[in-house]
């Protein structure tokens, strides 16, 4: 049976009505449903991946070409530097992710999105919030806590928008039908639960009823490690854990593996703070514990990645014909990569050398970027179409997306890496005055103005791809846009 | 007993991987694919309704 | 549905564990310290950042200097730091207790600063004769001084003469490989010798009203400020490139402001007669903003080589001897 040759059949007109029909429309009524809020959270995110991008090759430019703009309050590196990370972690990461999570949401519930004007009124919130929080920071209006710099006004937008986000997420999860709940939908019900708890902890913690001394560094780090793991980790794990078979059609080849790892991962990740702090002014054993959690999240990582491995067994091939496919292993496989290198870089040896060094904002990168925001985007090329009800236009736009994002990110994670790691050399070497750990690592970050060059060619080529499908000049043919035309016209391979 | 229990407990979890399949979207048929053209007017069609509009209830089988 | 329910509590719970265990304990532990004091109730430290100090971390977390800059000492075993003169000894919790913002930091672009309001005593020690005295033990400089002035001792005694005789000024310009900021400290082993001959800089008696720029500024023979006093962070705040020349620090010209000289030249000036800035020319001065004083006397501020009993150093050690000594 040819599948490509199925799908295209005409159907046999209303007479008929197959099981598999009203299955059809079921899931195409459930799709258009969910068209509105979610491409708001995509146009919106992108939107600001554009101002991260922006920001950031700003930010790789003036670190060795400091007295460029030097005299304007509002592009100091020192706020343009948040800036950068706080568009692409609250601008980016969280209405992207928000966005594909609403969609894997109403598909899993297997029912209509229901009350969509609380999406959208979230979305609102949430680029208001996000906004006020930017330019607040490049106003001077920092709080000094990274990952949390945007002054109280801001957050409580934030806060206030994510709460319409949860509550809709548990409306639709109580109407949802009845059936086993899958593992994607553990993910996103741990995501959507443990983010609210995270972000009024910190906010309380930090500004409200604010813990004493170092404490308030401690709970920083143990809220960002959290955010990246727990709300940016899970809804990518959950998301791969739905793209991979649904694309390949076949099921994740081990469920029982799939809910260990669910549970290895909150558990472990959600220590893991500490280790940002490493020999820090704290009680050994909150480092210790967290060294030990990160070591052990080597558990899940590997129950993972080998799931997916074994589920994409034979199919790896389907990877030169589905943009999804691509984006989604690329991602799966940085999440691997991203959790070792983790693992070696708490290690107090390697600690002791890399602790301040730009390594670990290279670490950051690859969670974030690498495995995080290639899924999504992966994510994003599947819904989209099912949305808009038409296909992209330009195979060779995404393939260009793909190889300027591969290239960019991973030679942005191998010059921080390897610079940092050189930096560190020279910064634990005290016969070296200070200055020569930081000239050691310049070549290395000018190197990373040109990954970041590839990078913003990458996100136009998507954002203008993404603005295509939004105005409806998507493609409309029947043939879905393999990344490489089907060598036959029966439409034979897979 | 117990034992029993626990294997069937285990082998019922790959049960559990199947549910994002059904006829319509079966194992075995890779899905990176776009609507087909009779589903894009049916699409249109409901695009202009309200979205709150529950689907038919389906005979059998489960879907997402 | 059981199901269900079961993967509430373990969602809910599993992050309760971590929230508890990582925060909330820990704050239990180390949430309520006191200031250390000794038998008597006196030599508290640390003691609370007022004043401009205050202001001062706020003006340092709004430009972001926390992104390139730590504020902790890690032990020998954790790294090079207390080799390379930042500290006497590792950051303890208790140093903390009074900072208006935790600006612990997490790269190091530019030099450890936890202790950079030590590094002038630190010079002025390895100058005078060893006889224990170290005006550099209380961090106590929260009302900022006027920034011409050299970093008198914090307890308000002037400084020994010995003060001129100091030898950063072989340490002035540092080493010709410079970065984002200067070269963290004085060049390794100073603090153990005592100056070259013939770098003699000017005398120096600081007061509270200077009324001649040049009088009130501990300069070197090449007429800079010394390094890590007043005067020389906002040298350095302004134009980093003129201490050290290939730093890649942002320079913060928009917290000061250029202006005419008028009948003489402001006490605040940062140009001062004996060593001008670059891009400055006679008539004119430059001058800090309220919110770049309030920084430096936050730099000033930072000083953690009190010693600590629950972190001792073999420095700390023979420093506590000294003061017993001193009683």
């Amino acid at each position: 049976m040819n599948p490509t040759g199925q799908i295209t059949e005409e159907p046999l007109g209303d007479i008929e009505v197959t099981t598999s029909d009203v299955e059809r429309v079921e899931r195409a009524l459930i799709d258009a449903s969910t068209r509105l809020p979610v491409m708001i959270f995509y146009g919106s995110a992108i939107a600001w991946l554009l101002v991260s991008t922006f920001f950031g090759i700003l930010t790789t430019i003036k670190l060795f070409w400091p007295d460029l703009f030097s005299n304007v309050a509002f592009l100091t590196w020192g706020r343009i530097q948040p800036v950068h990370w706080d568009s692409l972690i609250y601008g980016w990461g969280c209405m992207a992710g928000m966005g594909t999570a609403i969609w894997l949401m109403a598909r899993l519930c297997r029912t209509t999105l229901r009350h969509p004007l609380v999406l959208i009124a979230g979305a609102a919130f949430w680029n208001v919030g996000v906004l006020m929080g930017l330019l607040g920071v490049l106003g001077g209006a920092n709080t000094g806590y990274e990952w949390l710099e945007f002054p109280g006004f801001s957050a409580l937008t934030l806060f206030f928008s994510y709460l319409l986000v949860l509550t809709w997420g548990l409306v639709m999860f109580r109407y949802r039908r009845r059936g086993h709940i899958y593992i994607t939908q553990w993910y996103l019900l741990g995501a959507f639960l443990w983010f609210p708890w995270l972000y009024a902890s910190a906010q309380v913690m930090l500004f409200i009823l604010p813990v004493e001394g170092v404490m308030k560094a401690a709970v920083n780090w143990w809220f960002a490690n959290n955010l990246l793991f727990l709300w940016f980790g899970s809804i990518g794990l959950g998301t791969a854990y739905y793209m991979i078979p649904k694309v390949i059609g076949r099921p994740v080849h081990s469920y029982y593996l799939a809910a260990i790892g669910f549970w290895s991962f909150a558990l472990f990740s959600s220590w893991t703070g500490m280790m940002r702090l490493i020999d820090g002014p704290f009680p050994a054993w909150m480092i210790t514990a967290s060294i030990a959690a990160m070591i052990l999240t080597i558990i899940p990582v590997a129950t993972v990645g080998l799931n997916h491995h074994m589920t994409m067994r034979d199919h790896f091939p389907l990877m030169r014909y589905s943009p999804t496919l691509r984006f989604t292993v690329f991602g799966a496989i940085a999440y691997t990569a991203f959790s070792i290198v983790g693992v070696i870089i708490s290690l107090r040896s390697m600690a002791r050398i890399v602790s301040f060094s730009e390594a670990t904002v290279g670490w950051t990168y690859m969670g974030l970027y690498a495995f995080f925001t290639m899924v999504i985007f992966g994510s994003m090329y599947y819904i989209v179409p099912r949305l808009v009800g038409r296909e992209w236009r330009y195979a060779s736009l995404i393939k260009l997306h793909f190889w300027a994002s591969a290239y960019g990110i991973g030679l942005t994670v191998l010059l921080l890496l390897v610079g940092g790691f050189v930096q560190g050399l020279s910064l634990n070497d005290a016969t070296l005055p200070f200055a020569e750990s930081t000239q050691s690592i310049l070549p290395y970050l000018r190197g990373r103005t040109l990954a970041w060059i590839l990078l913003t060619v990458s996100h136009l080529v998507f954002a203008f791809h993404f603005g295509l499908m939004l105005l409806g000049f998507g493609r409309t043919a029947s043939v879905p846009t393999f990344l490489n035309p089907l060598e036959s016209k029966s439409g034979g391979a897979h | 007993m117990r034992l029993a229990e626990i294997f069937a407990k285990v082998k019922g979890y790959d049960e559990h991987a199947a549910v994002i399949f059904d006829r319509d979207e079966p194992i075995g048929r890779p899905t990176d694919l776009v609507l087909p053209p009779s589903r894009r007017s049916l699409f249109r069609r409901r695009a202009a309704k309200d979205s709150a509009n529950s689907p038919n209830d389906a005979p059998s089988g489960t879907r997402s | 549905m059981k199901g269900l329910q079961s993967i509430f509590l373990g969602i809910l719970g599993i992050f309760a564990f971590s929230w508890v265990g990582m925060t909330l304990v820990p704050q239990l532990q180390i949430g309520s310290l006191n200031p250390q004091s000794d038998e008597e109730g006196t030599d508290v430290y640390p003691a609370p950042t007022s004043g401009m100090a205050v202001r001062g971390a706020q003006v340092y977390a709004e430009n972001g200097c926390f992104y390139c800059h730590s504020q902790q000492v890690r032990p020998e075993y954790g790294g090079s730091d207390i080799e390379r003169k930042w500290g006497d000894r590792r950051s303890a919790p208790r140093d903390y207790i009074f900072q208006p913002i935790i600006l612990l930091g997490k790269t190091r672009l530019g030099p450890d600063l936890a202790n950079v309001g030590h590094r002038p005593a630190l010079q002025e020690n390895a100058a005078a004769p060893p006889t224990g005295a170290q005006p550099g033990a209380s961090p106590t400089a929260s009302t900022s001084p006027v920034p011409n002035e050299a970093k008198a001792a914090p307890d308000g005694s002037p400084p020994p003469p010995t003060v001129a005789a100091s030898p950063a000024a072989s340490v002035a310009p540092p080493p010709a490989t410079a970065s984002a900021a200067a070269s963290a400290s004085p060049v390794p082993g100073a603090p153990a010798t005592l100056p070259a001959a013939g770098t003699q800089p000017a005398a120096n008696v600081p007061t509270s009203a200077p009324a001649m720029v040049a009088d009130t500024i501990a300069l070197t023979s090449e007429g800079t400020p010394l390094p890590y006093t007043a005067a020389w962070h906002h040298r350095h705040l302004y134009d980093p490139r003129s201490i050290v020349s290939e730093s890649n620090m942002p320079s913060y010209r928009f917290l000061y402001q250029k202006r005419r000289i008028g009948v003489v030249p402001s006490a605040d000036s940062i140009n001062f007669a004996g060593g001008r800035l670059n891009d400055s020319d006679e008539n004119w001065e430059i001058v800090p903003s309220y919110d770049a004083k309030c920084l430096v006397a936050y730099l000033m501020s930072l000083d953690q080589s009190h010693p600590l009993k629950e972190a001792k150093s073999p420095l700390t050690v023979s420093a506590a001897q000294g003061k017993e000594a001193q009683k």
